[in-house]
């Protein structure tokens, strides 16, 4: 029954084990050497797979420079034997040497500019083919593009006397993104790394987000139906492994993504208006919507192409399944090969610069964002410079922004996006049972927003990083009518609309009655676990209640609370809208949006409302479009169905050694436009 | 022994089917039920059609819409080696079951898609390769729900297809004498040419025939893909299927990435545990009273009651930022340059001279040390004072005293004979303390930013992600079990006392 386990038997144990432990590390290491080799066959083999493609580029041109070569050998010959058949007239022949000198055209030696010169005849004849194109179709411009060339502001962005190629830029990320690829990812850091790499026909300018600006396609035109939409490529645009972007790309794209063996449903929802893509020749393309859709524009140019050539390689199955199926024409790609890539169990995703870009190549070498979960830990990662960017929440203003040595090292970016979305407290009107409620009078609304003081929620609740919003748009944006001031925070007023409207207080408890409506008490329908909405809908009820209304704060969980909306089962409810560019009010004000998976629960109705949306909607021409739109704004100002509180600032925090970085009207410029002065280089 | 265990193995499947049971109805009674929850980082919902749209089109996908105990049933088929297939899923292997593309597809399968491909083909307003593969996908749906030749669905929707008009027939029309799974298609049938006026109304001016077409097939689309049942005459055997998440990502996938990470923890954190706890217990039990027992008893005690989520807070706070005293990374498990490392601490020569690279490994082990230390420290105080209990029981026990009588050296008698029997209890807490590590580690890998099973399992509570839910339920409840097996198999090889014959 003794058995002995003694000293050295631990010290055999402990032998054992790290015998065991070296060996599992030596298998993780050999690993990855395999990895590292691996990833280095493959960059050999995409560069040699690039040279081939030099080679073939530069034999092509040889020989068309050959065929030139014996074409002027021909002409000159013939001209020769013209001029010496007319000696009366010696100047044609020298004119024509003059224009085709053998000696610059033809120099086979200078591969570059044998390319540079066959590349402008496709040009000349691809402009001939646009001049064709264009004839045939009797279109209107469609919308106006930016004037400038967004492409010559990053070239002389290039000529600044700091400016140097290379370095990192550092984001972060709240949790791990475990699909990025085009069209299945739902998920909004997915599709931030997507833009990196992916591009769209043309993509809407920073700077007046209005209107658009060519990216993969050069120009475009539009029937007068606003149906048709004729778009020509660039004839330099390019993927990532150096194959031209071709509108064949463009179909491919469409009928990948409307393939049902593809899980993209959720994409497929946005192309239920297209009623065809077809490619016209090599670099045009006809996208035909079923509708007339002010927004069917930014459908077609927001398709975010995909190569045909690659992801024409994987079954749909495949495409569904791998995780970073990622490969586009932008000015990033993914550093491995984009069907290996699995979500970072290390927590950090990189991306680099994509070589063969055919725009402006970005200056920062590689953009990476690493996962970090928690805000303190975030913050820590900050201060330490670890990560370069830093989106402080209100409660960590006073912890960053008053950090002197932290705002010595960083740029602060206070500023407005216009696709910022807005809180509102919207009045339900009609009860579960279809009786109207209090709130179904628009001076009862009006009564309600007058005694609500936002300024003192932006400057308390938001520590003033806010601004007071009067309408769906935001303040900013052209859709919205800028000679509107909002609704002041005036309780006399309220009582009198409130008195106008019948409410007394008939039995001397402090609370208002209406005769048919009953006390003027209600329960303001909130998101729970969210202190902001709570300290809000406080703020709210203290100045009800000296006006006589009773207002109860309801924290009701954010399932049961989209539950309710639908039900139509709550008085007034207290939430956020997101917005976008040219954002579609349809969905929450129209009469049509009551019923039927619209989202107008407080069941607002205004005829001329639903006019005047219904006419904006129609409307192709942005000018007249967005004066309706203001109108629109305009009435629900009046009307009130929801108290417009407030829209977010944006506060941000860079590392100061980017250059570059500058606010525009839809957030930070992109970082394609950022570099880092070679002195202040880091990493 | 061997029938001990099998009978045990056979416990588990009550106890796991108890278990997913309980969780599954509890989160689908739950205010909303499983489902996407709809809103972006600020809290704000956002208002279009589409997103309306895709609510719906992921609630009929999942099969939301069905009662809670039959949802609950259809998973427990779905992850039972032995169970029935489901009528989407024949469909989809009726759709790859195409000979030209893969030869070994069931010859059947084969010759349904065939005969339904030949009856879309030579429909005349069927015109795109993508609207043949649609129509071709949602004929066999429709198929394999009804259990019909997939020739007679394929002419009904080539029907309903080619007389828009006809298809729409007042909601009280006439059935035919269905069953039950007829009728419900039927209603749905009923509901395509309901939405299809809608989409007709939106088409301002004349609705061209094209439009309502497409309009028509959009509605089949979108109404048939829910199209589900159990096929109760098709018996299925395999591999569990824990199914994919609502990123269409297999949850088998997801567990791959985020288990070792945890085990990772785990495997670091318990034998530090162990280790420290037995050491702490034997020296307290040998100076009972005196300064070391009390002064151990009281810190360790402190430790325990310290809460995990504190201290991670305060050691990413103060101990990761330059503000204050950086010794530790603030987040992950490498530092994103670890990649370009070598694997073993080494000098580099570089512009400025030698330089110390860490490594790769010294880099993970660096990044270890915070969550490591998190799981830690808790865990001391019980384990401790069982150890101190058990090694104070032995002592005085007879063979110790006997043992001291006939003149053995006292550091013998205590190392020899009493830690070696005092160490029996400590293996009965093992199976405890694992559950209690993975439930730990929910809160530690939020903290550290470490892609492991806790942080799986709440991302999954959170976006309501029923698949993703279900499987991290079920994979840890089968850890939990399984390490329960093995500690009580472990007991009776380390007691000959115990035994299970």
């Amino acid at each position: 029954m003794e058995s002995k386990v003694g000293l050295k038997d631990i010290l055999l144990f402990l032998l054992v084990a790290t015998t065991l432990v070296s060996v599992g590390l030596l298998f993780v290491q050999v690993d990855r050497a395999w990895d590292r080799l691996d990833q280095a066959v493959e960059t050999t083999q995409a560069q040699s797979t690039a040279m081939d493609q030099l080679t073939q580029e530069v034999r092509r041109s040889r020989q068309k420079n050959q065929e030139a070569i014996e074409a002027f050998r021909e002409a000159t010959g013939a001209l020769l034997a013209v001029a010496a058949s007319r000696q009366a007239d010696p100047s044609d022949p020298a004119e024509a040497s003059d224009t085709s000198d053998p000696g610059e055209t033809t120099n086979p030696a200078d591969p570059a500019d044998a390319g540079l010169t066959s590349g402008s005849a496709d040009v000349d004849a691809a402009l001939a083919a646009l001049d064709q194109a264009s004839q045939d179709a009797p279109d209107s411009l469609g919308p106006a593009p930016v004037e400038n060339d967004y492409y010559e502001l990053l070239r002389a962005q290039r000529q600044e006397p700091d400016f140097a190629t290379g370095g990192q830029f550092v984001g972060s990320f709240q949790s791990i993104v475990r699909k990025i690829t085009p069209y299945i990812s739902g998920d909004v850091y997915g599709t931030l790394i997507q833009s990196y790499v992916m591009q769209t026909l043309a993509t809407r300018d920073y700077d007046d987000p209005t209107r658009w600006r060519p990216l993969l396609a050069e120009s475009w035109t539009q029937s007068d139906d606003g149906l048709t939409f004729t778009f020509t490529l660039r004839p330099d645009a390019r993927f990532s492994d150096g194959t031209p972007v071709r509108a064949s790309d463009v179909v491919f794209t469409y009928e990948w993504i409307m393939n049902p063996r593809v899980e993209a449903p959720r994409a497929r929802v946005y192309y239920e208006k297209v009623q065809s893509i077809e490619a016209l020749d090599d670099r045009t393309v006809r996208f035909v919507f079923s509708e007339p859709y002010y927004l069917s524009f930014a459908v077609a140019a927001g398709v975010e192409v995909l190569s045909e050539k690659y992801y024409g390689q994987f079954s749909p199955e495949r495409f569904n399944a791998l995780p970073g199926l990622l490969f586009g024409s932008g000015p990033y790609k993914l550093p491995t090969d984009p069907a290996e890539w699995r979500p970072p169990s290390a927590g950090a995703i990189r991306l680099v610069r994509n070589d063969n870009y055919w725009g402006v190549p970005p200056a920062l070498d590689e953009i990476v964002y690493r996962i970090i979960t928690d805000e303190n830990a975030r913050l820590s990662t900050f201060i330490n410079g670890e990560i370069d960017a830093f989106n402080p929440a209100p409660e960590q203003y006073s912890e960053t922004l008053d950090d002197q040595g932290l705002r010595g090292r960083t740029e602060l970016f206070i500023h407005e996006p216009i696709t910022t979305g807005y809180r509102y407290i919207g009045w339900n009107q009609r009860k579960p049972d279809g009786s109207p409620t209090a709130f179904a009078d628009r001076r009862v609304r009006q009564a309600m927003t007058l005694l609500i003081d936002r300024q003192r929620m932006v400057d308390e609740l938001m520590k003033g990083r806010a601004s007071i919003s009067t309408g769906p748009f935001h303040r900013l944006n052209p859709q919205s009518d800028p000679d509107i001031d909002p609704w002041p925070y005036d309780p006399e007023r309220a009582k009198a609309l409130l008195t106008e409207a019948g409410y007394a207080d008939r039995n001397g408890d402090g609370v208002l009655e209406h005769p048919e409506h009953g006390p003027l008490s209600f329960r303001l329908m909130i998101p729970s676990g969210i202190d902001n909405y709570l300290r809000m809908a406080d703020m709210a009820a203290e100045s009800m209640r000296r006006a006589g209304v009773v207002m109860q704060a309801d924290p009701t969980e954010w399932n049961i609370l989209t539950q309710r909306l639908d039900e139509r089962n709550f008085d007034a409810a207290a939430l956020g809208w997101g917005a976008s560019v040219e954002s579609d009010i349809k969905q929450i004000f129209h009469s049509e949006s009551i019923d039927g998976g619209g989202d107008n629960a407080v069941a607002y109705t205004n005829p001329e409302l639903d006019a005047v949306i219904d006419q904006a909607r129609s409307t192709m021409e942005s000018e007249p479009r967005y004066a309706l739109w203001r109108r629109a704004h305009r009435l629900l100002h009046e009307d009130q169905p929801y108290t417009y509180l407030f829209t977010r600032q944006q506060v941000q925090l860079v590392n100061d050694r980017f250059r570059g970085d500058r606010v525009t009207k839809i957030g930070l410029s992109p970082r394609d436009e950022w570099y880092v002065p070679r002195a202040e280089r880091r990493y | 022994m061997l029938g001990y265990i099998a009978r045990r193995l056979l416990l588990m499947i009550p106890t796991l089917i108890g278990v997913t049971a309980v969780v599954f109805l509890v989160m689908a009674y739950s205010p909303g039920g499983f489902g996407g929850v709809s809103s972006d980082a600020e809290g704000n919902r956002t208002a279009s059609e589409e997103a309306r749209r895709q609510q719906q089109l992921m609630k009929a996908r999942f099969g939301y819409d069905l009662p809670k105990p039959v949802q609950y049933l259809r998973w427990l088929n779905q992850v039972s080696p032995a169970g029935f297939a489901m009528s989407s899923q024949l469909a989809e292997q009726a759709l790859d079951a195409d000979p030209a593309v893969n030869p070994d597809a069931d010859p059947e399968l084969s010759s349904e898609r065939a005969a339904a491909l030949a009856v879309i083909e030579a429909a005349p307003r069927v015109q795109s390769e993508i609207e043949r593969e649609q129509l071709l996908l949602q004929a066999l749906r429709l198929a394999m729900y009804r259990d019909t030749p997939a020739e007679v669905a394929a002419q009904e929707l080539v029907g309903l297809m080619s007389a828009p008009e006809q298809a729409l027939r007042p909601p009280g029309a006439p059935e035919s004498s269905a069953d039950d799974a007829q009728r419900d298609l039927l209603d749905k049938i009923n509901a395509v040419p309901e939405d299809a006026e809608d989409s007709r109304r939106k088409v301002t001016g004349a609705p061209t025939q094209d439009a309502m077409r497409k309009a028509l097939l959009g509605e089949i689309d979108f109404h048939f893909t829910g199209l589900n049942r159990v096929r109760f005459d098709t018996p299925t055997f395999g591999w569990p299927d824990l199914g994919k998440d609502l990123e269409r990502i297999p949850v088998l996938d997801a567990i791959r990435d985020a288990l070792p990470v945890t085990l990772l923890l785990n495997a670091l954190t318990i034998p530090l545990i162990y280790v420290i706890s037995i050491v702490a217990g034997v020296y307290a039990a040998r100076g009972k009273g005196g300064w070391f027992d009390t002064g151990s008893g009281v810190f360790f005690l402190a430790l325990w009651s310290f809460p995990v989520i504190g201290a991670g807070v305060l050691l990413v706070s103060y101990l990761a930022s330059d503000n204050y005293l950086p010794i530790l990374p603030t987040a992950g498990l490498s530092s994103p340059e670890a990649a370009e490392m070598a694997f073993l601490p080494r000098w580099v020569e570089d512009a400025d001279g030698r330089a110390f690279e860490r490594g790769w490994l010294l880099d993970r082990l660096w990044h270890l040390a915070g969550p490591v230390f998190c799981l830690t420290y808790g865990g001391f105080a019980v384990l401790t004072k069982i150890m101190r209990g058990a090694v104070l029981d032995n002592l005085h026990a007879d063979f110790a005293r006997t043992a001291r009588a006939k003149g053995v050296a006292p550091n013998e008698v205590l190392w020899r004979h009493v830690v070696r029997n005092s160490l029996l209890p400590m293996l009965t807490i093992v199976s405890n303390l694992l559950p209690a590590l993975l439930v730990g580690s929910v809160v530690v890998e939020r903290i550290f930013s470490i892609p492991g099973m806790g942080d799986l399992a709440v991302r999954a509570a959170f976006s309501k992600d029923q698949q993703l839910l279900m499987g991290t339920t079920l994979m840890i409840s089968a850890v939990v079990l399984v390490s329960e097996l093995l500690r009580d198999l472990l007991y009776a090889v380390a007691d000959p006392r115990v035994s299970y014959d």
